[in-house]
């Protein structure tokens, strides 16, 4: 049954061996190809530098990528096509500070032909108490409210959300994710980037790590985690590479120095059959990973670790 | 493409320009202030003691008016603009549906209107207080040439405000506006200045602007109608590409 389900939901975003760099610099994004489904909240997690506002801006066609594709919707239109249904909260934007936010929120609505109700989007977003004040004596928290109002007016059904909970306190942030998750809850498209983790975690169907412009991960928050829910058992041995392979629930085996590292589903059962097995087995620790150490790990520039593909 | 999206919508966008201009004091003060300020001072006050009187309060009338309607053309569209570029608002403009044609047409419509309160002023202040005695054909001329010669200045501005960044505008706009004002002869008339200085003058658009208003009532340095337009249009058209070009760099940052 879950087989048929990804073949049914349309993609409205086709992006085709995607390469950027600036001014012949290294490469930004590396051959990146990916395919967002409708109704998908994706989270683009990675480091500063791995080319998650790059991406953005190229979908947004703020920036022209060197070669590759980008089309949206199933008639493959361009981003210029398509203003009206897809929308930003772009990073390091902000409004002008004389401009009061009623006013910034009917001008917005005005630029599109089927807005969501002004009234609607207010109380959703908690704002019916800052209409007529100015915009540049809000808290960080309100602005991004604000801003976040002028990305939705449109009623798009693609919206961007380049670091949106920059600045929120807690009660913003719980404004914010509520909105985000009753916006997707109409079957909207929503594409996220942001650095906390406890966000993609709470929000994300689909979490894609970018790092060095290419995709270290792709997977649901469940499988990223279950993924690095794997321990890592460091220690000291005579044994070989293969021999430590073949032990119950190995999944790899590295050499680190005067250690080896064995990743393990299941640390106990590893455990056991080496300690009954290998008398040379010393100096040994059981390490686990959470999502941020995944996240870590995977992004960390000195971890040449292979790409991981975490299909279901 | 439209050049805007629907009526309402272009009203909502010159609203807020207009009345985000109005709560920057920064730019409103000087910008009303100083024209009316330096018209009674000297058009009025300093005519009166030198007695050159009604003909000086006629002449100074068109330098005002000139050095009025630079002031919004400039600091209206380069300084807003430099501004909202740099803050990103752009940005956030220039990934919606809206037309750039739309904000940039209530710029220049919020800087028309502070241009015809700015002139609408100093006429009266000259008629009632300067003895400023014009047909109506001439103060109506010279209305509309004020306002279609504030043009050029505000092409000039907006390229500033893409090329230049946020505070760096307004002073680059500075150096611009009050030298090339004094130096076309709004302040001291150009037949007091030395030679070199008033062959200076004819490369600057402020002159050819004054020029043809002083033609109007007949007080101008009798040079060629033709050769003033020439000279506007050609600076319009240089600060009109200069305008496009910042606009097109300013989408890819």
């Amino acid at each position: 049954m879950s087989n048929t389900i990804p073949n049914v939901i349309p993609s409205v975003i086709l992006i085709n061996s995607l390469n950027f760099n600036y001014n012949n610099q290294d490469k930004v994004l590396n051959n990146l190809s990916l395919d967002i489904k409708q109704g998908q909240l994706t989270c683009l997690l990675g480091s500063n530098g791995a080319g998650k506002t790059t991406l953005i801006n190229l979908l947004l066609g703020r920036l022209t990528q060197m070669s590759g594709t980008i089309s949206y919707f199933s008639d493959q239109q361009s981003i210029g096509d398509v203003r009206e249904r897809v929308a930003a909260m772009l990073q390091n934007s902000t409004a002008p500070e004389k401009a009061k936010v009623g006013e910034l929120l009917t001008l917005f609505s005005s630029y599109y032909h089927q807005p969501i109700p002004l009234n609607q989007l207010i109380s959703q977003l908690n704002l019916s108490t800052l209409l007529n004040q100015r915009f540049g004596l809000l808290s960080g928290g309100q602005k991004q409210l604000v801003l976040l109002a002028l990305a939705m007016c449109g009623n798009p059904d693609i919206l961007f959300l380049d670091e949106p909970s920059v600045g929120m306190d807690v009660t913003a942030r719980r404004t914010l994710w509520q909105a985000i998750s009753q916006y997707q809850s109409l079957g909207k498209t929503i594409i996220l980037t942001t650095h906390y983790l406890e966000e993609a975690d709470a929000l994300a169907d689909r979490i894609i790590v970018l790092q060095d412009g290419s995709i270290a991960a792709d997977g649901s928050p469940t499988q990223l985690k279950s993924a690095f829910e794997h321990k890592t058992i460091k220690a000291k041995t005579t044994k070989s590479i293969h021999w430590l392979q073949q032990m119950p629930a190995v999944k790899q085996v590295v050499n680190s120095g005067h250690y080896v590292e064995v990743f393990t589903s299941n640390p106990a059962l590893t455990l056991k059959y080496w300690l009954n097995n290998d008398n040379s087995l010393a100096d040994f620790t059981v390490n686990s990973a959470d999502l941020e150490q995944a996240f870590l790990q995977l992004t960390s520039t000195d971890n040449n670790q292979s790409p991981m593909e975490l299909a279901s | 493409m439209s050049i805007i999206i629907n009526a309402q919508s272009f009203k909502h966008e010159f609203l807020l320009d207009f009345k985000m201009a109005i709560r920057e004091p920064s730019f409103i003060l000087p910008t009303l202030l100083f024209p009316i300020m330096f018209y009674v001072f000297f058009g009025l006050f300093f005519s009166g003691l030198g007695g050159g009187g009604q003909q000086s309060a006629t002449y100074l009338l068109v330098s005002y008016g000139v050095f009025g309607v630079m002031s919004p053309a400039l600091f209206g569209f380069g300084a807003s603009v430099a501004s909202e570029r740099d803050k990103g608002w752009l940005a956030i403009k220039q990934i919606s549906p809206v037309p750039a044609w739309q904000f940039m047409l209530a710029k220049l419509v919020s800087s028309l209107v502070f241009s015809t309160i700015i002139i609408s002023t100093l006429f009266m202040i000259g008629y009632f207080f300067g003895d400023v005695n014009l047909a109506i054909g001439q103060w109506l001329s010279l209305a509309g040439l004020l306002l279609a010669g504030s043009l050029p200045f505000c092409a000039l501005g907006l390229a500033i405000g893409f090329m230049v960044k946020g505070n760096a505008a307004v002073a680059t706009l500075n150096l611009i506006f009050l030298p090339s004002a004094f130096l076309s002869g709004l302040a001291i008339p150009v037949f007091l200045f030395p030679n070199w200085l008033q062959q200076f003058a004819y490369l600057l658009p402020p002159f050819h602007l004054s020029q043809l208003g002083l033609k109007i009532i007949e007080l101008d340095l009798g040079l060629s109608l033709l050769g003033h337009v020439l000279m506007l249009s050609i600076s319009s058209v240089i600060f009109i590409a200069l305008a496009v070009t910042g606009y097109q760099r300013s989408l890819n940052n």
